[in-house]
């Protein structure tokens, strides 16, 4: 019985259905025409008004007139995301607070690949770069996209996506100089290799210059990277399509650090540096049906290694399968299993261990998304969950619950509720770190140890959240989000004991526990508005409050203060200005209110970009950045490892051309 | 086996076959609609542009002779071009062979005398729209803005249904008579402000 029952169950999912008389459509009257009730529709594109979720997009156009030159700059446009840059080569980026130098709640993309580390459950933003005129757009969800995307997406995913082989077709050549951007250039090559098969090459390199301290001295935080790759995509059949990209690149960058000490002045500045270097490929097999519906098979293998100040050697296999059943009687189905493996070797630095040294760590992984529609297509119910099991936590789960109703033509209100969860790290459960060493008023210094745990548990998070869209005039749309996040479980730093270790000093022992949690809520709005056919205002707006509270068992006196991580209130303008056909004239403003824990004061910037064109091929920019004072600072550690690195005004200027 | 590992079994096996029938009765809703048959949109959206033939009239220089076949042009890959090359497959209208041709936006369109865009294509329909504007074609889209960026038909998804909207400014420009009767069932509109679709 068993077996019957599974094989049409099989059936069911495989089978195509029969579709109505084509002839009975073309009798047809044209009333009656227009009274056919579709059953079925071909895959929506879904838009923007169409997500139950706070959702913002930053297109191929906000790339260009932003005058940024990295991802992490590009961010600063989108309400809720917080953008810290800590030096020249590292930035603090989070969603919905609780940042810091490895802010562990936000899954990153590229392509489908995720970038999160599992070593340090952060983004080494300094490795992840694009040739940024081909990036197609960036994706940014804010809140668990838990459900479909994977664990570690708590407060938000970033996906980064790039532009099909077949839309970058040509040669693209940019290079440019400035104050900074001490030298930047890239080359990208597009053609077509079989009919419907497109490719591309790429290659760019970048040196940056250091950044300052606060009395102006230079932070010997410069870096340089060169990165290569290629992206081939075949439209093999009507049916069939495949997509197989990869990238090598290398890079050098400096850091000024404060080294523990066990003699006076304990925690001196250090100029130390690292290299890093890494290579992936990705592969990508997407079948559509007659009836609409669709396979997805992905692969891909990512290798990055760093060495000196950082020690790590991590390689990743991912293997996914996914299926959207095509959508009838109301659902739209979409099914997925997941296999991932990572290997490490984590040598061993003067301050940190890892016991084992290397790991192997698998993770098992489902998803199942329905989207229901209920009311003649006025509301969508969507419910889904997530599966995973990791080799640290064992299993979990993460269900959503999101509902979309139209009250009117272009208006959507949403509410969601979604539980989701960060698992432990590797530097959680098996490190031994000695960060700082402290001068003790009463005797020797105090060296801070903190050990990991292996009983090192998942954070985990409940969101409840609503937002609005609408239209704004006839030239414009308004967005709104709300959102409460109650968090569990988070990290919370717990004194073991202190151990004497006369006469020099005395270690403070720490473990790693799971005893604090908190709540947030606030509300993100984004406008895009064009009062006239030539100008554009886009304008972001956050407000958040977050309360953290440590067990009563606690020891931990430092955790609660990363409350005060988060800058309370953020603000973003963007005004772009076609002046004339070929003139170009584009404003940033933005504002971060304080940190108050680490001592950073709120800012006002302005970024400003001027773009002339010449003829079809030749594109020149000059952009200024951070133009409001000499230098700024955006972020400090709490636990003080490093001095404050402050932002430096900026200008550069760039040539495009492409034929 | 005492009595209570045996009651245990007789309850998983239940809880098995009550999960085997549930997943079964999900999965079945999923593929029937009643006693109906299965409508895509992509279906009726061809029918429509078949329709649009028979009621619409060109002007007589649109066909340089009385053999000239009637031409659809679609933009753009989708199943709908699918579903028309099956809707005109052996059909004539006024006397004249219907022929399907499957273009992009770099093509010229002057022999077109219905051209259908698909929505993947809007971002290109402006630059598209203003080559055919007062010339002999028919031009229909199916993206909600089609219509607002100087196409004359939209045909949109609409509560379960394919609804036509009609730009009669844009129709006034050039020299093609809709039938009274279409007028009288579709929607109609003006030119609005040109609008950015943030997508």
């Amino acid at each position: 019985m068993h077996r019957a029952a599974i094989s049409i169950l099989v059936a069911m999912m495989t089978s195509t259905v029969a579709k109505a008389d084509l002839q009975q459509l073309k009798d047809m009257s044209l009333e009656a025409l227009m009274d056919v009730q579709v059953t079925s529709v071909s895959r929506r594109q879904q838009n923007l008004s169409d997500a139950a979720s706070a959702v913002f997009v930053i297109s191929q156009e906000d790339i260009h007139h932003s005058g940024a030159t990295s991802i992490p700059e590009l961010l600063r446009m989108v309400p809720g995301v917080n953008v810290a840059q800590v030096d020249a080569n590292s930035w603090a980026i989070t969603a919905r607070g609780l940042n810091g130098l490895f802010a562990n709640k936000l899954l990153v993309l590229m392509d489908g690949r995720s970038i999160y580390s599992p070593s340090f459950s952060g983004v080494y933003w300094s490795v992840q770069d694009a040739v940024l005129e081909d990036i197609e757009r960036i994706e940014v969800i804010r809140g668990p996209g838990a459900s479909v995307w994977g664990s570690n997406a708590v407060n938000g995913v970033i996906n980064i996506i790039t532009k099909s082989a077949m839309d970058t077709q040509g040669t693209l050549v940019t290079g440019g100089v400035g104050s900074e951007e001490l030298g930047f250039g890239s080359i990208r090559q597009g053609g077509e290799f079989v009919e419907n098969g497109y490719y591309r090459l790429y290659a760019k390199y970048f040196k940056r210059d250091d950044a300052v301290f606060s009395d102006g001295s230079d932070a010997a935080d410069g870096w340089d990277s060169l990165r290569a790759g290629f992206r081939t995509d075949w439209q093999y059949s009507l049916k069939d399509s495949f997509t197989v990209q990869g990238d090598i690149y290398q890079g050098d960058a400096g850091q000024t650090v404060a080294e523990p000490s066990l003699s006076a002045p304990y925690m001196p500045m250090v100029n130390k540096s690292f290299d890093f270097q890494g290579a992936n490929l990705l592969a990508r097999w997407e079948r559509s049906f007659d009836d609409d519906s669709s396979r997805v098979l992905q692969f891909y293998y990512d290798r990055v290694k760093y060495t000196g100040q950082r020690n790590e050697d991590r390689q990743t296999l991912d293997l996914e399968y996914k299926f959207h059943l095509a959508p009838r009687g109301g659902h739209d189905l979409v099914m997925g299993v997941g296999y991932r493996y990572t290997w490490d070797d984590l040598e061993a630095t003067d301050f940190r261990s890892f016991e084992p040294v290397s790991r192997h760590d698998q993770m098992y992984s489902a998803f199942i998304q329905d989207e229901i529609s209920l009311m003649d297509d006025a509301v969508y119910l969507t419910l889904g969950s997530k599966f995973e099991h990791n080799d640290y936590t064992g299993f979990e789960i993460q269900p959503t619950a999101r509902l979309l109703w139209h009250p009117k033509e272009e208006h959507s209100l949403w509410v969601a509720v979604s539980r989701a969860v960060r698992t432990p790290n590797r530097s959680e459960h098996d490190t031994t770190a000695v960060p700082a060493v402290m001068p003790s008023p009463s005797g020797l210094p105090v060296q801070m140890q903190i050990e990991g745990n292996d009983e090192f548990d998942t954070e985990t998070l409940i969101a409840y959240e609503a937002g609005y869209r609408m239209p704004f005039t006839q030239r414009g749309h308004f967005d709104l989000a709300l959102f409460y996040h109650d968090y569990d479980r988070l990290r919370s730093i717990e004194l073991v004991g202190q151990v004497p270790q006369p006469p020099t000093h005395v270690i403070a022992v720490n473990n790693l526990d799971n005893k604090r949690s908190g709540e947030s809520y606030g509300l993100e709005l984004a406008l895009d508005w064009r009062p006239l056919d030539w100008w554009r205002l886009q304008a972001a707006y956050s407000w958040i409050d977050i309360k953290l509270h440590m067990d009563p068992d606690s020891s931990d006196l430092i955790s609660e203060k990363e409350e005060g991580t988060t800058p309370e209130q953020q603000f973003s303008l963007r005004s772009g200005m076609e002046l004339t056909d070929t003139f170009d004239l584009d404003l940033w403003v933005r504002y971060v209110d304080e940190l108050p824990a680490i001592g950073i004061d709120d800012y006002w910037a302005l970024d400003t970009r001027i773009g002339w064109k010449f003829g079809k091929h030749l594109e020149f920019s000059l952009v200024g950045r951070n133009l409001l004072q000499s230098q700024h600072a955006e972020f400090s550690q709490l636990v003080l490892t490093a001095p404050t690195t402050e932002v430096e005004r900026e200008i550069y200027g760039q040539v495009t051309w492409r034929f | 086996m005492n009595l209570d590992q045996t009651k245990g079994n007789n309850l998983i096996q239940r809880a098995y076959q009550l999960a085997m029938v549930t997943s079964f009765l999900i999965f079945s809703s999923l593929s029937l609609n009643g006693y109906a048959q299965n409508v895509t949109d992509h279906d009726v959206k061809a029918v429509f542009l078949y329709n649009f033939a028979n009621f619409v009239s060109w002007p007589e220089e649109a066909f340089q002779q009385p053999s000239t076949s009637f031409n659809f042009c679609t933009i753009g890959k989708s199943q709908v071009n699918k579903s028309l090359a099956a809707v005109i497959k052996d059909e004539t209208v006024k006397g004249r062979l219907l022929r399907l041709f499957e273009l992009d936006i770099t093509a010229d369109f002057s022999h077109c005398h219905i051209l259908f865009i698909n929505a993947s294509e809007q971002t290109y329909s402006p630059g598209i729209l203003e080559e055919t504007v007062g010339k002999n074609t028919f031009t229909v889209g199916d993206s909600k803005d089609f219509t607002s960026s100087g196409g004359m038909v939209s045909l949109v998804y609409k509560k379960r249904r394919i609804h036509p909207t009609i730009n009669m400014d844009v129709v006034l420009q050039g020299r093609l008579k809709i039938s009274s009767k279409l007028l009288r069932l579709a929607t109609l509109v003006k030119t609005s402000q040109k609008e950015e679709d943030k997508q």
